[in-house]
């Protein structure tokens, strides 16, 4: 470990449209260290990643590497500069084999006589340089097994070989553990020693401080696309780390009514699907407002999914009103009484090229049918009233959802569920890439559900948003619900050390 | 200046509400062409040409319709022309062997029924694509055709199977009232019903309309069983047209329903067709033979002729398509 500095990110500044992603970032990489890039969701760690990786190109700043500037403008530069990331998702080719994979694009060719003519690949040195770098990476696997025959585990493992034979001087992990289970996970940071005492730098993306903790040699902190600071791990605690990923004062956006809370209106017992939700147990009384709270990956959105009947799960026992119900599939669970606002409303909420109010009565059609006959008139009358309602900006009932800006198509899908009169509302990130003056509406109009008497679980990765909003908050990790906060005892860092999993 | 704009703005207007019409283009295209012919050849608009015509139109009208429900909900049935012959055949034999024709059409329609749903299941529970579902039919159902009657042709001697595709009602060849009844039914179902708007949201975002409590599964199965059976009237009109159960009818056919409902406005994309679109778009089909052989051209050029005119008509929507798009 020499401690030179190898890379140097100045000043980065990135806008997308409506959000400023990086706001003047420094990021500085010693070599032979292990880095964390520490930040809540969308403090810009990714972004700030993709644009090392040439997968974004930086409105301003300079990127300078052994201290030489450089510009990379697309995937390939970066890996020739000696960057190499492994992306969240894994991008092996499944039906190819280890040796394929890690020479995908830069297959080794024959180096003398007919062979060069050919331009044939040279298939023992490939191999032997598989075996090589596996070796290196203490793992014993055969260069010939397919990559859909392997774990996530091993998957990333290939990256990681594959990282290497590119000479990699930078190796990028973004999130790398956040789809491996326990003991994977340990075995990674294993490895990443092991890289480590090999000379290899790393920056490691992670949202689990333990982690940190365990193996990094310094934690960068960004919030809100801003660098906050850094820290070398001897010298800090998490509780520092903590305060400096979500340090920010609540804003006022959101309007909480008081409300007064009736009967459990669900109640969902030993819900479990795979890894990611286990003995999940919880009530949702009338007029409540539940936040669900938790790290990417903690199975939240699995959760939901699973009550909804939208995946098929291990076990799980409904009530509703205290009655038994059977949700088995979204069509049963809409006639029980529950809506839910999905987390991507173009792929699972609307349906983008039928018209608005074709999207708003799917859920409760059967009101507008009688003998198969579809009442559109109605259809058109009820839609006109919840555009009013809700404020959508619109040329009509009839407008292709397609056209409006993301926040109406949001109310949109809001409203589709709003029509079906809900018991229970389920809302999966309803604030996600709308803009700001969209959101405070989104907000006002989940209180006044409440205060309508529908109970709502509100999974948010905003806390400020769950903070505002919500009566009681559960925190989620590693599919389990590890945390019941009420109103009072629901803080910034209190949920932060629940959901990364500190006691 | 100015005025040469709002004159642009004008003329795009226009094309922009015809392209919200195919139908009418296509009819317009259509009765011009007609025109056209008969100005050279008197024969053609003569109340027997238009009747043979009208029982084509009947067949290809009807698989087309089939074709158009299936693409809208982003399938495709190439069994309907193995379908055709199939039944066909299996009504012969049963009549043959019971003389019984509420049997024989029962018969008929009942394994349709099966067909489809079997269809639908695989497509449904199995996962597999439409595609290749209806390809092994394709293939099954013609070689069953071929095994039951050992390739000869089954004779139906029953008046009343026969009348089905040789009868009129009034003026009307039978085959085209059941075409016309079939319509409106089909159009009561895509456009004014509860299931229609289930199949086309499935056709549009077949993940959405789960989540929003649409039965995916059982309006797709409904699909596959409704195609099948629409195939089983033709093969009953085919047969009775022919007074016998054949093997080897209506070869290629499934590709023609295509070509039908494409030219009519239905798109691959899923989401997109309506019946009445289809219902000219199987006219262009069943009229290009006919043009051709009223015309006195070499009988050669039926393949040519038939896939230029897809291409054109649907090369020609698209473009007009994104002209207006991007005003």
């Amino acid at each position: 470990m020499n401690g030179d500095t190898l890379l140097k990110m100045k000043d980065i500044s990135k806008s997308f449209p409506g959000v400023r992603a990086l706001d003047g970032v420094d990021f500085d990489v010693n070599e032979g260290e292990i880095v964390a890039l520490v930040g809540e969701n969308g403090a810009g760690k990714s972004t700030l990643i993709k644009i090392l990786a040439g997968i974004y190109q930086r409105d301003s700043g300079k990127i300078i590497i052994s201290g030489e500037e450089v510009h990379p403008d697309n995937p390939g530069d970066s890996i020739n500069l000696g960057i190499s990331v492994i992306h969240q998702e894994l991008n092996l080719v499944p039906e190819m084999n280890i040796l394929e994979n890690i020479f995908l694009g830069q297959e080794i060719r024959s180096s003398s006589g007919l062979g060069r003519m050919l331009r044939r690949l040279d298939a023992n040195a490939m191999k032997l340089k598989t075996q090589q770098t596996l070796k290196r990476l203490g793992v014993s696997m055969d260069p010939f097994t397919p990559i859909k025959e392997l774990s996530v585990a091993q998957q990333q493992l290939v990256e990681i070989a594959k990282a290497l034979s590119l000479n990699a001087r930078i190796l990028v992990m973004d999130e790398p553990t956040s789809s491996l289970a326990e003991k994977d996970v340990d075995s990674l940071l294993e490895l990443m020693k092991t890289l480590r005492e090999q000379g290899v730098t790393i920056v490691f993306i992670t949202h689990r401080l333990d982690e940190v903790f365990k193996i990094a040699d310094r934690a960068v902190v960004l919030r809100d696309g801003k660098s906050v600071g850094q820290k070398h791990i001897k010298d800090t605690t998490k509780e520092e780390i903590i305060s400096m990923m979500v340090g920010r004062v609540l804003d006022q956006l959101f309007p909480k009514i008081e409300i007064d809370i009736g009967n459990p209106v669900l109640e969902v017992k030993n819900l479990n699907r795979g890894r990611l939700v286990r003995n999940v147990e919880f009530e949702i009384r009338q007029g409540e407002i539940v936040g669900l709270s938790g790290l990417v990956g903690s199975g939240r959105t699995e959760m939901a999914r699973a009550l909804f009947g939208i995946d098929k799960r291990d076990s799980g026992d409904f009530l509703i009103d205290g009655e038994p119900v059977q949700l088995d599939s979204p069509r049963r669970s809409i006639r029980a009484g529950i809506g839910f606002v999905p987390e991507d409303r173009k792929s699972q909420g609307l349906i983008l090229r039928m018209a608005i109010y074709q999207n708003m009565t799917l859920p409760s059609i059967h009101e507008y049918t009688s003998m198969g006959y579809l009442n559109r008139r109605e259809e058109l009358k009820t839609t006109q009233r919840f555009i009013k309602d809700l404020q959508i900006r619109t040329t009509g009932p009839k407008a292709i959802v397609h056209f409006l800006s993301g926040g109406n198509q949001q109310k949109v899908v809001l409203g589709k569920w709003l029509a079906m009169n809900p018991k229970i509302l389920i809302l999966d990130e309803p604030t996600r890439g709308v803009d700001v003056g969209a959101k405070a509406e989104i907000h006002a109009l989940i209180s006044r559900f409440a205060q309508q008497g529908m109970g709502i679980l509100l999974i948010s990765s905003e806390l400020p948003e769950i903070l505002g909003m919500c009566d009681r908050v559960l925190v989620m990790s590693q599919g389990t619900i590890v945390a019941n906060y009420g109103r009072e005892d629901a803080t910034q860092e209190n949920i932060m050390k629940k959901a990364v999993g500190t006691v | 200046m100015a005025g040469n704009e709002k004159k642009e703005i004008k003329l795009l207007r226009i094309a922009g509400r015809l392209r919200g019409t195919r139908e009418l283009n296509l009819i317009v295209i259509i009765a011009a062409v007609s025109v056209v012919i008969n100005i050279f050849q008197p024969t053609f608009l003569t109340r027997f040409n238009v009747q043979v015509i009208s029982r084509q139109l009947a067949v290809f009208g009807l698989l087309s319709i089939a074709q158009t429900f299936v693409i809208i909900v982003l399938g495709i049935d190439l069994s309907v022309g193995s379908i055709v012959a199939f039944t066909g055949i299996i009504t012969a034999m049963v009549f043959a062997a019971t003389e019984n024709v509420v049997l024989a059409v029962g018969a008929a329609l009942g394994f349709a029924l099966v067909i489809g749903f079997y269809h639908g299941i695989l497509v449904t529970k199995v996962k597999m694509a439409p595609f290749v579902v209806t390809l092994g039919s394709l293939s099954i159902f013609r070689g069953l055709s071929f095994v039951l009657s050992r390739g000869y042709p089954i004779l139906i001697r029953s008046p009343r199977i026969q009348w089905l595709g040789q009868g009129l009602i009034g003026p009307f060849p039978v085959p085209l009232v059941i075409l016309f009844a079939v319509v409106i039914y089909t159009v009561f179902i895509l456009h004014f019903s509860k299931l229609g708007r289930y199949i086309y949201t499935i056709g549009g975002n077949p993940v959405a309309a789960r989540m929003s409590g649409v039965p995916v599964n059982a309006v797709i199965i409904y699909v596959f069983c409704q195609a099948t059976l629409l195939a089983s009237i033709v093969g009953l009109i085919v047969a009775g047209r022919m007074a016998q159960g054949l093997a080897s009818v209506a070869a290629g056919y499934e590709l023609t329903a295509v070509a039908g409902a494409v030219i009519g406005g239905t798109s691959f994309l899923g989401g997109q067709g309506t019946v009445i679109g289809t219902v000219f778009g199987a006219l262009v089909m069943s009229m290009i033979g006919n043009v051709l052989i009223t015309l006195r051209v070499d009988a050669y050029w039926y393949n040519l002729v038939t896939g230029l005119i897809i291409i054109i008509v649907v090369a020609a929507d698209t473009l007009l398509a994104k002209r207006s798009k991007r005003n």
